[in-house]
């Protein structure tokens, strides 16, 4: 991760707070809430939009 | 560590395996021919647990099973994409190779070092120092895959009955019982 001065930044879905979107983010990506900690997917970009990332349920067994 | 085999968008499955190749049965041969003219580097280079990281459709084209057993037998075991062929994705999980859906699969470059993390759902591109997400299996799918296949599964279970046993939530661990009348 960098931290590009013309980093932007996002709402988290989980506390309402901001978090910065570092240069070069992609879709898809795990960012991290700093306040909540909660895992976020970005799912849009342009502007960023933020998602709970996914939880798995259950693994292949490995 | 695995290393990112990087393809483009629409790979078919001739691409992946020559129509040629598909009159024998030898896993083996298979794997030695595996994008044999698409990437004829592949088959000597690639090492066991490499992953492949491809963008849309991957595995269009024709049907043949043939394809998901030439990537399996030359040493891959998974398959990051934003999206599969129906087809190949069905075949990939009837043999037992991960096909995961990655939205970010796109943004990992060749040779890139990465980590599947399939309990969490996440691919670790420790080139780029980022995760993305990789959508897990359906949790029937999973267990198929857990089985090694969906005929082994029959094999030990001796129906595809039960598969899909909770409608929501956890499954159990190990082998799911039989319960006849619930369906896949």
């Amino acid at each position: 991760m960098n931290s590009d001065p013309s980093d932007d930044t996002a709402a988290c879905p989980e506390c309402a707070g901001r978090l910065p979107v570092p240069a070069g983010t992609v879709s898809g990506e795990i960012l991290a809430c700093g306040a909540c900690l909660a895992e976020l997917e970005v799912v849009q970009l342009d502007p960023t939009r933020l998602a709970l990332a996914p939880e798995v349920e259950e693994d292949w067994g490995e | 560590m695995a290393r990112a085999w990087r393809f483009g968008d629409f790979v078919n499955t001739d691409q992946i395996i020559p129509g040629r190749y598909n009159v024998t049965t030898s896993s083996a041969e298979l794997g030695r021919a595996c994008f044999i003219e698409h990437r004829p580097e592949y088959a000597a280079q690639v090492r066991p647990g490499d992953l492949i990281v491809a963008g849309e459709d991957f595995g269009c084209g024709s049907s043949r099973e043939h394809a998901v057993i030439a990537i399996l037998a030359s040493g891959v075991t998974a398959v990051l994409a934003p999206s599969f062929a129906r087809i190949f994705y069905r075949n990939a999980i009837n043999r037992g190779l991960a096909v995961l859906e990655s939205p970010g699969a796109g943004a990992v470059q060749e040779g890139s070092e990465i980590e599947l993390d399939v309990a969490r759902g996440r691919v670790i591109d420790h080139t780029a120092n980022r995760e993305i997400v990789a959508r897990p299996l359906p949790l029937f799918a999973q267990r198929i895959a857990r089985h090694g296949g969906v005929l082994e599964l029959v094999r030990v279970h001796g129906s595809l009955n039960g598969v899909c046993l909770p409608a929501c939530g956890s499954a159990p661990d190990g082998p799911v019982p039989l319960s006849p009348g619930r369906m896949p």
